[in-house]
């Protein structure tokens, strides 16, 4: 009888100590899984972060493609724009005031942009660069482009009026378009990188920009984007004129719609 | 992710219900209830036929689970919030955990899945994004897995079809089916799960053996499907838009055209191309349409249905359903809904045009 109980007893303490041990081992297992979500929540909300520093596509690629994206030959329109006068502003006003204005000013061109499937990838002091065509097949960019630069036209006339409300300079700006080929990648190094565009169109379309302000106009083109564009949009030639690093005289465009 | 979709903007219907009764009791037969979205394309007689047997589709040559997985990941990936809410409450209703569920959503959780399972989820994001769409090698990867060749037209089959359902349901705006999200949590359901999945699997179409295929410039893509008994539903979609008569032929063929351009599809834009030369298309005046998205063949509400086709290829949610809200309010109710599903139905057949690569 005594015999018995003894393995009554070891067999309870061996169901005591396994169920303490499943127990454990799932308390161990929640706080794994607490972790596993709140690691989880956080990567999402760095994936959001980071969209407003590299375009979502390219954030997906990188995080799906195990970090590889490669370089490649595209064509694309990228638009040039800068505020014209803007240093001066910056001497004479207020920096927060200033930085305001700026982000505002961002805030409705990105969207002008956006809604004509154009991406901004670069913003350099009070310029911006945009692309189309750059991330998506886009068979329309050029069409995209001119019309996001009158779509900027237009929400920079209703920006300047709420900037005269609060009794503040209004802004004019210079936009530049150009087509061609560009290369596209993640470009700089371990510590510091970005997915960027470089190319001689590059340059051009920052060329262009500049003589809006030689040739009193807010938008020019060139004669590859006026080649693409159809009889809804009114073009007017100027008068060529010779950039830096380039041999020849560019001819452009001025745009406006029917 | 899951938080997300949940949290989505989604706007308030665009096109309003249309009472049928028995077209609604039909419906009611076939699924037990009344999907929102049934009220609201019964106009349209090809495009509620083509939704009657395309909401739910029985995989036939593929493991279950993969195809349900499939659906999920594609509404998620079209960011369609009704589909979304339709596909986890029926995969709940299947029998899956809400563990599994997320961590099909996660990427990062991927590891747990195997290798194959893995390759059909990138599939599957590939040919729902068709940002590019997925090249040959991503198929021969399928097959070297072990995948049959039906297998992967399945597959395709599968995706393009929760692509036309995802694409009706958002430009529509159909409010998500809370009511059938939240039965799927009730302790009713969790009693009689086995018994509801049986039933949803039942219902679920599957088509009946091989269909024939009528020529014609898409020939080619539904000869690449036929394989499969259930995609006899776009066989028959694309009946259903040629005999239709509430939009231009010039449109109708004008949008698949801008679909196909802008997905890259070379066959597809060829089979487009003969198809406008058939119906009166000089090359020139096409090409100008294509280019400029606009055509003096179509009258103004036509144009506003061309230029807004291009939007439905890649989108955002919200965005796409304020510009449809746009368009709905200059445009006469059955254009815009037929321009809804002949839309949809071009995003799916361009991407199954992935198969002939």
């Amino acid at each position: 009888m005594a015999d018995y109980s003894l393995y009554f007893i070891v067999a309870l303490a061996l169901v005591v100590v396994l169920i303490t041990m499943v127990i454990r081992q799932r308390l161990k297992l929640k706080d794994l899984q607490k972790l596993l979500d709140h690691n989880t929540a956080r990567l999402e909300q760095l994936q959001v972060d980071f969209g407003r520093f590299a375009p979502q596509e390219i954030i997906e690629h990188l995080t799906e493609s195990d970090g590889e994206y490669a370089p490649s030959m595209r064509s694309v329109t990228v638009l040039f724009a800068d505020i014209k006068g803007f240093t001066k502003m910056c001497d004479t006003m207020d920096p927060a005031t200033v930085v305001s204005i700026l982000n505002g000013y961002f805030q409705c061109m990105s969207q002008a942009i956006a809604m004509h499937h154009g991406e901004v990838t670069e913003m350099m002091g009070d310029g911006f660069l945009a692309l189309f065509g750059a991330i998506k097949t886009n068979p329309w960019q050029v069409q995209d482009a001119v019309l996001g630069a009158l779509s900027m036209r237009t929400a920079l006339k209703e920006y300047n009026k709420k900037l005269k409300d609060r009794s503040l300079p209004e802004l004019s700006i210079g936009i530049g378009i150009h087509r061609g080929d560009v290369l596209a990648g993640i470009m700089g190094n371990y510590q510091l990188s970005k997915f960027g565009v470089v190319g001689d169109t590059i340059n051009v379309a920052s060329r262009v920009e500049g003589l809006t302000r030689q040739l009193e106009v807010d938008l020019l083109i060139t004669e590859e984007v006026k080649s693409q564009l159809d009889d809804r949009f009114i073009v007017k030639k100027m008068p060529a004129i010779k950039v830096k690093g380039k041999e020849v005289p560019i001819v452009t465009y001025t745009v406006d719609r029917e | 992710m899951p938080g997300s979709i949940y949290e989505l903007d989604w706007a308030e219907p665009i096109l309003p219900a249309v009472p049928d009764r028995p077209w609604e009791q039909r419906v009611k037969k076939q699924y037990g209830l009344v999907p929102d979205v049934m009220t609201r394309v019964s106009t349209c007689g090809w495009l509620r036929e083509m939704l009657l047997r395309g909401l739910s589709v029985s995989a036939t040559e593929m493991p279950k689970h993969l195809a349900d997985i499939g659906t999920l990941v594609c509404s998620q990936e079209n960011a369609c919030r009704y589909c979304y809410g339709v596909a986890r409450a029926q995969m709940k209703l299947f029998g899956y955990s809400e563990k599994m569920i997320n961590t099909i959503e996660q990427d990062m959780l991927m590891a747990e899945l195997d290798q194959k399972d893995r390759t059909f989820i990138r599939f599957c994001r590939s040919l729902a994004r068709s940002s590019p769409r997925p090249s040959k090698k991503e198929r021969d990867k399928l097959l070297k897995l072990g995948f049959s060749e039906l297998q992967v037209t399945e597959m395709a089959f599968q995706i393009a079809r929760e692509c036309f359902v995802n694409r009706v349901v958002t430009f529509i705006s159909s409010p998500p089916m809370h009511d059938f999200e939240q039965m799927s949590n009730s302790l009713m359901a969790k009693l009689f799960r086995p018994l509801i999945a049986y039933r949803l699997r039942s219902k679920s179409y599957k088509g009946k053996g091989s269909f024939q295929v009528p020529e014609g410039p898409f020939a080619p893509v539904l000869q690449a499907i036929s394989g499969v008994p259930a995609a006899v539903i776009f066989r028959d979609g694309l009946e259903g838009v040629s005999e239709s008569n509430v939009l231009s032929p010039e449109l109708k063929l004008l949008m698949f055209a801008v679909v196909a351009r802008s997905l890259n599809c070379q066959y597809c834009s060829d089979a487009c191309y003969t198809m406008a030369r058939d119906i009166g298309f000089g090359s020139e005046s096409y090409t100008q349409a294509l280019q400029t998205l606009t055509c003096d063949k179509l009258d103004s509400q036509e144009q506003r249905l061309l230029a807004w086709t291009r939007e439905t290829i890649h989108y955002q949610t919200g965005p796409i359903q304020q510009r449809t809200k746009e368009l709905a309010s200059g445009t006469d109710h059955d254009a815009l809904l037929e321009a809804i599903g002949v839309a949809s139905l071009a995003n799916s057949v361009v991407r199954l045009g992935v198969l002939l690569e």
